[in-house]
């Protein structure tokens, strides 16, 4: 039977880690993510899962390095400020072939801005920001069931295609409290981690393994050369851009205005977009799930139709350059930012009001107009 | 005075000229030579050389030295690279200038030792926190080297941002011929923001340097969002800088986009292919970022087609991101890109003939 | 001209609400007043730059009337090294870090500007523990409430004075406490040998003061001071440690 509790969106993290067997936990809490550690660190070792706390986020992505070449599901908690140092070793995870979940409390930036939710890190997180070309997939949860639901996807995700992958909230998405329903999601079963290195004679075939994040310069099993692993990244990304695309849409087919959002924004356009048919605003929503890859045709269809776009973020344009690249000039595209807030202090937020008052700004055919 | 110097030095040498007093950096190859440069020439003329213990202590260390007041620069590749983000995004937030070679070679994780052109993205769509910009010049040639470090530092000041310099060792390794000639740039006049001891400023009066301006409020940022305002006018006005080196492109047909070697490779395919009578161009970036987006939109709706050329790669993002977002879906744009490397080891390089077989594909050619 | 504070709020301080942003109880303004009355009992605080560090001391640079940084978390002695590089003998770096700052993200900083023997003031507040970010433990290993989070994981103590003592490039290390009228005259004495080291040019210096967080040790103010005093002391002795060396 299915149980049902009142949670956070820091303790569904945890809930869902728990529930994809995640064995290994490691981080250096900086605010506001340290609600996320106090929940993991009495649980896990409670469900003989290891916890450990870090001495920087540096140290704790690179602890989950090891966790994750033993073979184990590993994770990681940053917050914003600290975000920045773990692009290294994200970076050799994507050469090294090797999975990781890592969990993104998005606060205020740049540097120390501020402690309290933004939606400032999204280029940073669909873009490679650690060196060379590469993505990562990113889930993007905007309630605490989806949090906890993200979490174990993310973990198949970084299992099924041996990458990291991105959970990427925000304070406002992890902090509110809401009914989280305890179902462990049954995933297509994956290979063996036969390339796990734990001991030569741990190994079944008695074969030594070898992990690199020089592949192809250092010839591993898998790619003798490293024009041989280029093509072997080029290829997984390519796929993983194909294949794991996830998004929601509301109200999609007859939109004349398409709002795009995602996190805590995706709610307040949940809203907006209430209130804008009770207008007549034929309104409508894609909500990703997935940042990365992007929803890129769902997006160009309704430009192809006409509509006009109106980006929803609390940031300073990251998801607008998505946008832009998807409809490819064929369709106006505005945006709800940070700069919208409701007011000037680190609390401030984007509300649904906002929304529906740059709608209306835009002439727009209303329900029962051509 | 015509000189012959490999690129690295250039860049030292340019700094100099720039009146650079301050460098630090972590050695990663294949930027050694220019720390070499450094510690060497520095300490003697009475300037500061620091080896740091780390990337990410490199950007702090400089943090300090341009609080402090000090014309800064370091440099890295793209293995160090991945530690800066963090240092970057405070510097950018503190509003301080920085210039930043950075060094590509071959990626992700630790990668080759030689050239790549795959921290495009990183370096044009930072990968710190909180979503910033910063301008990003490509030098292709020695001479380039020597004068655009100059130009970033102007930048760096005029902006109070950091500047990046993005190249790769078969720009900066190879020697060439250059000239030796300082470049005269409007500084703005010295910012009242460094520290030394409040009785070293005029007015008697401390300062504050911070990178936490949601956390702090200032006389000069009340409110977060005042700052956040400021910050993105600031970059919205650092657009003005672009640049960019146009070759053949007038009645061009088809228009190659390329920085760095892969633009010097990208010439040469010019000169080739208009031998043989296809009416080629170059639109050559010279800033990544602010991109050139107008002549290449210019092209597009002339109805060019483009060829990306960049060892990068290429379907996935990169320079191809930025061509196809100025060109908004009215042109075909075919690739380039790193899988067509002449050689599969770590040396491979994109090579004129690949980019010409290319060229004459897009026009239908045998 | 040198004149000693006998009693007041030092004219450096320059908040404008009523009270320091801190718990009832917390010391880390009491740790950064020593500090303030040694640099105008010295008289240099036209030279002196202030580095703060992470953590709840965070707000502190923008409370003085000082040239100041809030530098990022582990940071300040980076930033301190290149700016002392920089000015040289004329100017006066003291960071102001907590443990969490300089015991964790910043131990990499922190040795190494010691064994480079850069010659600033490094003030550790030691409060065992990080507060603002929901209570975790530092190096010393042993608080009055061990933190829920840490109990995995014990951490072994670390005695930051005999790990430094042995560099070379390390002139002045000392521990004291604020516990007291006594206590906190005694700690400003090291301050002041400290930065007279920094002065000199003297390699490296570092003064740890023990400092109270009763809102994480839940205990009451008086109690946290007893429990200083009586347990923390016991693992981390007070007094100097090295007084001479450096460059």
């Amino acid at each position: 039977m299915e149980q049902k509790i009142m949670a956070r969106g820091f303790e569904a993290i945890g809930w869902g880690a728990l529930a994809a067997d995640c064995q290994l936990f490691a981080g250096c809490p900086t605010g506001p993510d340290d609600e996320a550690f106090a929940w993991l660190a009495r649980e896990f070792p409670e469900n003989g899962r290891h916890f450990v706390r870090a001495s920087s986020e540096v140290s704790a992505i690179n602890i989950a390095y090891g966790g994750a070449s033993a073979g184990g599901r590993a994770m990681v908690v940053v917050a914003s400020a600290g975000w920045g140092l773990i692009q290294e070793t994200m970076s050799h995870l994507v050469n090294a072939f090797l999975p990781v979940v890592v969990v993104l409390i998005q606060r205020g930036g740049p540097g120390a801005g501020s402690l309290r939710h933004a939606q400032m890190d999204y280029l940073a997180v669909t873009r490679d920001a650690g060196q060379g070309c590469y993505r990562v997939i990113s889930l993007a949860p905007a309630s605490v069931q989806e949090t906890y639901e993200a979490t174990q996807l993310a973990f198949h995700l970084a299992d099924k295609w041996c990458n990291p992958v991105i959970i990427a909230t925000d304070a406002i998405v992890a902090g509110m409290t809401e009914p989280l329903a305890l179902k462990t999601i049954k995933f297509d079963p994956l290979p063996e981690k036969d390339w796990a290195v734990k001991g030569r004679g741990h190994q079944p075939d008695g074969i030594r393994r070898f992990l690199s994040s020089a592949q192809g310069f250092i010839p591993t099993r898998d790619f003798p050369t490293y024009l041989s692993f280029l093509k072997g990244l080029n290829e997984k990304v390519l796929k993983m851009r194909e294949e794991e695309i996830r998004y929601e849409s509301y109200e999609l087919e007859d939109a004349k205005i398409v709002l795009v959002a995602y996190g805590y924004s995706a709610r307040v356009c949940q809203e907006a977009l209430l209130m804008a048919r009770a207008e007549g605003i034929k309104a409508g929503l894609v909500k990703l799930v997935t940042l990365w890859p992007f929803p890129v045709d769902v997006l160009k269809k309704k430009a192809r139709q006409g509509a006009k776009f109106l980006t929803v973020e609390d940031g300073l344009g990251g998801l607008r350059e998505d946008v832009m690249l998807a409809v490819e000039g064929q369709a106006e595209v505005e945006t709800v930012d940070a700069l919208d807030r409701n007011e000037p202090g680190a609390g401030g937020a984007i509300y649904p009001g906002k929304v529906l008052e740059k709608m209306k700004k835009w002439e727009v055919p209303k329900v029962g107009s051509a | 005075m015509i000189e012959i110097m490999e690129g690295n030095h250039a860049l030292g040498w340019g700094a100099l000229e720039a009146g650079c007093n301050a460098y630090c950096s972590y050695p990663v190859t294949p930027q050694n030579e220019i720390v070499e440069w450094f510690a060497r020439e520095f300490p003697p003329r009475g300037k500061f050389f620091l080896q740091s213990t780390s990337e990410i202590e490199s950007s702090f260390l400089c943090m300090g030295f341009v609080a402090g007041g000090a014309r800064t620069m370091t440099s890295t590749a793209s293995p160090g690279w991945g530690l800066y983000p963090e240092g970057m995004s405070h510097i950018v937030a503190a509003e301080l200038p920085l210039v930043v070679a950075l060094l590509m070679r071959g990626g992700p994780g630790q990668g080759t030792t030689r050239q790549s052109q795959m921290d495009y993205t990183s370096a044009t769509s930072p990968g710190g926190q909180g979503g910033y910009k910063n301008i990003v010049i490509a030098p292709y040639s020695c001479q380039e080297c020597y004068d655009f470090v100059q130009l970033a530092f102007y930048l760096a000041e005029k902006y109070r941002n950091p500047v990046i310099l993005l190249t790769e060792p078969n720009v900066t390794r190879v020697l060439e011929q250059m000239e030796r000639r300082p470049l005269k740039f409007d500084y703005p006049p010295e910012g009242k923001w460094a520290l030394g001891g409040k009785a070293r400023h005029s007015d008697g009066k401390a300062r504050l340097i911070t990178s936490g301006y949601g956390l702090t409020s200032t006389e000069e940022h009340p409110s977060y969002l005042s700052y956040l305002k400021h910050l993105h006018d600031k970059f919205e006005r650092m657009r003005e800088e672009v640049r960019y080196e146009q070759y053949e492109v007038e009645d061009a047909d088809v228009v190659l986009v390329a920085y760095g070697y892969t633009a010097r490779v990208s010439r040469e395919v010019v000169k080739q292919a208009r031998a043989e009578g296809i009416k080629a161009g170059l639109i050559r970036p010279v800033t990544l970022w602010p991109f050139p987006a107008e002549p290449i939109s210019k092209k597009a709706e002339e109805g060019a087609k483009f060829l990306v050329v960049e060892d990068n790669l290429g379907e996935i993002g990169g320079l191809s991101d930025d061509v196809r977002l100025a060109v908004a879906g009215r042109a075909e744009i075919s690739l380039v890109t790193a899988l067509d490397r002449h050689d599969p080891g770590e040396g491979g390089s994109i090579y004129p003939g690949k980019v010409l077989e290319k060229l004459k594909k897009i026009k239908g050619i045998r | 001209m040198v004149k000693k504070v006998v009693c007041g709020k030092p004219r450096l301080w320059r908040y404008r609400s009523t009270s320091l942003p801190f718990c009832p109880g917390c010391q880390h303004g009491v740790g950064a007043r020593a500090v303030l009355e040694t640099v105008e009992e010295l008289g240099i605080e036209g030279k002196t730059i202030f580095l703060g560090g992470g953590g709840c001391a965070y707000p502190l640079p923008s409370l003085l009337d000082l040239d100041a940084m809030q530098c990022p978390n582990g940071r300040a002695t980076s930033i301190g090294s290149a700016m002392k590089r920089l000015h040289g003998g004329e100017t006066v770096i003291i960071t102001y870090q907590d443990d969490n700052d300089a015991l964790a993200v910043g131990t990499e900083p922190l040795i190494h500007a010691a064994l480079r023997g850069d010659a600033i003031t490094v003030i550790l507040a030691n409060n065992a523990g990080y507060g603002s970010t929901g209570w975790q433990m530092a190096s010393p290993g042993d608080t009055p409430v061990p933190p829920e989070m840490d109990k995995p994981n014990p951490l072994f103590p670390i005695n930051i004075m005999e790990l430094l003592a042995e560099f070379e490039g390390v002139s002045y290390l000392a521990r004291g406490t604020v516990s007291s009228a006594n206590d906190f005259e005694e700690t400003k004495g090291y301050i002041k040998t400290a930065i007279a080291k920094q002065m000199a040019g003297a390699g490296f210096n570092l003064v740890e003061i023990l400092t109270a967080c009763p809102a994480r040790w839940h205990l009451t103010p008086q109690e946290s001071l007893k429990w200083i005093r009586e347990e923390m002391v016991a693992g981390l002795p007070l007094g100097e440690f090295k007084n001479g060396g450096g460059n």
